[in-house]
């Protein structure tokens, strides 16, 4: 039996656990003051709560005094059958073991033998609704006898216990709750709007200010609308939004949004429809994320995208990529059509690269697949290639460039290529080719300083050097001597004055025979005026260069005999002035003299260079001046004796004196005179020069005095000076009673074909 | 004036067309020169410089029966005698190493060659006149 002050203690107990409750809210300290105060009121050194873990069957011992570390907030036991907490909740009422010895009800868990539990009370606590929430256990040390009184108190205490639970549960619920709103509301990076059933905005939490614009207090009461674009506004999109998420719960709300300020902001969100427990709608949650930046990114890059597209279709060249492993086409531009002839489409199916190959020419084939394996390898590789388009069995030319393309790992894992379409290029250069063979002229390219690269087939032909002998400065064997020091010079100038031209002579190795020709060269130049070769030719102006030289000379000859002649003429009208009675007979013999004069310039002027007049030719002239007197005139002499140029002249107008003296004095003016003209070649004994030895005979005529005066004037001052001052000549003039005798020997042209004539 | 600078002088005429040889000999002789030759070959020219005769001044025909003139007028130079050219061709047959010499060109004035003459032999001290 308790005594009063038992009972008066136990009350006690009860007082100060409602002070410490009204002091703390914290479920485990309350639990613990709990198992401390039941302990001190029974008299026992351990007592504790097991909660119940519903998913585990299992108790959870939360708090409790007395016991070794490792049990409380550790331990757990069975609440199955045969336990004696299973049994008191089921029970619904205290379970007291004295004896565990001797108990046969229940099993129990070892760490109660381990503290030396003897007897125990099992007393269980219910929350509010009777709902169990564990059990409150005190456990003695010795067999013990808990009576009737004990039992009342520790229901008592258990059922203030659950209440107190109960509070101290849901508390810390709602502390947690608010936390957990606290740190959703830390999230800045989302919009998170909460609205009421009628949309009016209530929260505005997160980085909805941040990312909005908005105030939370400016934005409060206002509908969800406000975040939306105008345009989206007036296309009823908010209600739309709103009703798709009432009606399915959620709905997507990934578009742009509009600021305070007006700026766009893309949000991906959605927007979630609220109900309360019962299931009843109460509002609206609108949560999204501002992806702005990603997409933004996101257009730059499509935009990236779609122009690098453009290039390709817009592209003359093919372009392609193909993976690295089968080496299959991805892409392939427009212009393949228009190159290959082919359908894109089609040229992409099946095995795309080995119907490529098939295309190709078999001789270029092997090449273009060493020039895959490159590229395949991470080489950048260039090749040449023919094709045999299908479609008109035409091939054309293509130049690639293919590379390889890199992941962010740094593997080749494509491979891109740009196609050129060389045909016209070479087509151009094949009419070029021919052209540059086909023409004259010697052709040749050089790089600079004169190192040649190439020579046309004709430069082989007219020097006897192989391309390969010409190649570098091997071309300079074919030159002159003496002209390889300016064709050297040329060169060193020629980069300074951009062009090259020399005239030198060039010729077959080895033979010592050259040609002139005019060699030139221009340079070619790229972009930034750097030249990259040169390009020449060499002309035969031989032929040319010659009939100048000749064109030279004539003309400077010409000058020569025509101011040499005006002299004359200038001489002879003076002397002719002086032996004239009046100016008739002055007329008379100047025109006589000048016709002389011209007709050796008409026997000079017919003849070609290495022509000579011979003497029978001057003779007929002459004589043929003087009509009517061929009979009384006979010639025997060679024909063919050629007289040199320069004698021509003076010994013309000896003969012409003598002619006209015969005409107006002698043989040739009278009936009965006779003139013989007999003349012979004969060499000089000293020297071989053939000599020309010329006998005048007048015979039958009458002389007189006044004939014998005329006839010594000029004609005998020219034979008798004149022609040994100037022809270096011997002569002799007497007049004897019979006429005129003159002999005239003189030194000829060296060659001469003459033949024997008798009287003509 | 003519008379008192070519008077008594030496002058060698070169001129393988007798007729003009003969004129020009006779304007010098007429303006009181001593004419030397007249010569119309390159070979006897050349013999009679080489004589050491001596000479005043000099009238040479560039073309001699096709031979030039020119190395007897080099001689000339040797021997610091002055002299003129005459000559049908025009200024680029003669050789520029004769470039001040003076030169008639045909069909020459007798008269102006013995101005040219007198200018040559005032104007080009001779070495004998040095001496």
């Amino acid at each position: 039996m308790a005594s009063q002050l038992e009972f008066a203690r136990r009350q006690g107990v009860l007082s100060r656990f409602g002070d410490f409750v009204l002091d703390h809210d914290d479920l485990d300290d309350v639990l613990k003051e709990a198992c401390r105060l039941i302990a001190e009121a029974l008299d026992v050194d351990l007592a504790k709560v097991i909660e119940i873990e519903r998913p585990t069957e299992m108790g959870f011992v939360r708090a409790g005094v007395g016991w070794r570390p490792g049990i409380v907030g550790k331990e757990r036991v069975s609440l199955r059958e045969r336990s004696s907490e299973a049994f008191a909740i089921e029970k619904s009422e205290p379970v007291i073991t004295n004896d565990i010895a001797h108990e046969e009800r229940f099993e129990f868990p070892r760490f109660l033998r381990d503290h030396g539990v003897v007897a125990l009370v099992n007393v269980p606590i219910f929350l509010p609704g009777r709902k169990p929430y564990g059990i409150l256990q005190v456990d003695a040390r010795e067999p013990r006898e808990f009576d009737q009184e004990d039992i009342e108190f520790l229901t008592t205490y258990a059922m203030v216990l659950g209440p107190v639970v109960d509070r101290l549960k849901t508390a810390t619920a709602l502390r947690l709750a608010e936390e957990r709103l606290l740190l959703i509301n830390n999230a800045r990076a989302y919009i998170m709007v909460v609205s009421d059933a009628e949309d009016r905005i209530t929260d505005w939490l997160g980085g909805s200010e941040a990312i909005l614009g908005w105030s939370s207090s400016e934005v409060l009461g206002r509908t969800t609308d406000i975040i939306f674009t105008e345009q989206d506004r007036a296309a009823g999109v908010p209600a739309r939004e709103l009703s798709e998420a009432r009606d399915n719960g959620t709905a997507v709300n990934v578009r742009w949004h509009q600021r305070r300020d007006g700026a766009r902001v893309f949000i991906d969100g959605q927007t979630i429809a609220l109900k309360d427990h019962a299931g009843k709608f109460r509002g609206y949650l609108k949560i999204g994320q501002d992806i702005t930046e990603r997409v933004r990114a996101q257009e730059a890059l499509r935009e990236t995208e779609e122009r690098l597209r453009h290039f390709g279709e817009a592209s003359q060249d093919v372009l392609w990529m193909r993976d690295k492993k089968e080496m299959q086409w991805q892409y392939l531009s427009p212009a393949f059509e228009r190159i290959y002839g082919l359908d894109r489409e089609q040229a992409l199916t099946g095995n795309n690269f080995q119907n490529w190959v098939a295309l190709i020419v078999p001789e270029d084939q092997g090449a273009v697949l060493g020039a895959m394996e490159r590229v395949r390898a991470g080489e950048h590789v260039t090749f040449d290639y023919r094709i045999n388009r299908p479609v008109d069995g035409t091939i054309r030319w293509l130049r690639n460039t293919d590379f390889p393309i890199t992941n962010a790992a740094g593997e080749v894992t494509l491979i891109g290529g740009v196609g050129h379409d060389l045909t016209e290029l070479r087509e151009t250069e094949l009419r070029l080719q021919v052209l540059m063979e086909g023409i004259l002229q010697l052709v040749w390219r050089a790089e600079s300083e004169g190192e040649w690269t190439w020579c046309s087939p004709q430069w082989t032909a007219h020097t006897g050097l192989s391309l390969e002998e010409s190649l570098g400065r091997g071309w300079l064997e074919a030159f002159h001597p003496e002209d390889r020091d300016a064709v050297r010079l040329a060169w060193d100038d020629a980069e300074r004055m951009g062009n090259f031209n020399v005239e030198a002579r060039i010729g077959r190795v080895g033979t010592g025979q050259y040609r002139w020709f005019q060699t030139r060269a221009a340079p070619v130049r790229d972009q930034a005026g750097i030249i990259i070769e040169w390009l020449g030719t060499s002309t035969d102006v031989h032929d040319i260069r010659e009939l100048h030289e000749r064109e030279h000379v004539l003309v400077a000859e010409l000058q020569h005999r025509t101011r040499n002649l005006m002299g004359l003429v200038r001489s002879i009208s003076e002397k002719t002035a002086r032996g004239s009675a009046d100016l008739a007979d002055f007329r008379t013999r100047f025109l006589d003299r000048l016709d002389a004069l011209s007709r050796v310039q008409g026997l000079l002027s017919r003849l070609n260079e290495h022509d000579r007049v011979t003497f029978d030719q001057l003779i007929d002239a002459e004589l043929a001046a003087l009509d009517g007197t061929a009979d009384r005139v006979s010639l025997k002499g060679p024909k063919g004796v050629r007289l040199r140029s320069s004698t021509l002249q003076t010994l013309a107008m000896a003969i012409h004196e003598l002619a006209t003296n015969a005409v107006k004095y002698g043989a040739l003016g009278q009936p009965q005179g006779r003139l013989a003209i007999t003349w012979r070649l004969e060499a000089d004994s000293a020297d071989a020069t053939p000599w020309l030895h010329i006998d005048w005979l007048e015979s039958g005529v009458v002389m007189n005095a006044a004939g014998e005066n005329q006839s010594g004037g000029q004609g005998r001052e020219l034979i008798e000076r004149a022609l040994p001052y100037q022809l270096d000549a011997k002569t002799s003039f007497e007049l004897s009673r019979e006429g005129v005798r003159c002999t005239i020997s003189l030194p000829v042209s060296a060659s001469s074909d003459s033949e024997e004539i008798v009287d003509v | 004036m003519s008379d008192r600078t070519l008077r008594d002088c030496h002058v060698l005429v070169v001129e393988d067309e007798y007729l003009l040889a003969h004129d020009m000999r006779t304007e010098l002789h007429n303006a009181g020169a001593i004419v030397v030759g007249p010569l119309g070959t390159f070979a006897k020219t050349v013999a009679l410089i080489e004589t050491g005769e001596h000479l005043d001044g000099a009238v040479l025909d560039a073309n001699l029966g096709g031979e030039m003139v020119f190395p007897a007028a080099d001689l000339l130079i040797e021997r610091g005698v002055p002299f003129v050219f005459t000559t049908g061709y025009d200024a680029s047959v003669i050789p520029s190493r004769f470039s001040a010499v003076p030169r008639c060109e045909k069909p020459v004035d007798a008269r102006a060659i013995l101005r040219a003459i007198e200018r040559a032999l005032t104007t080009t001290p001779s070495p004998q006149w040095r001496a």
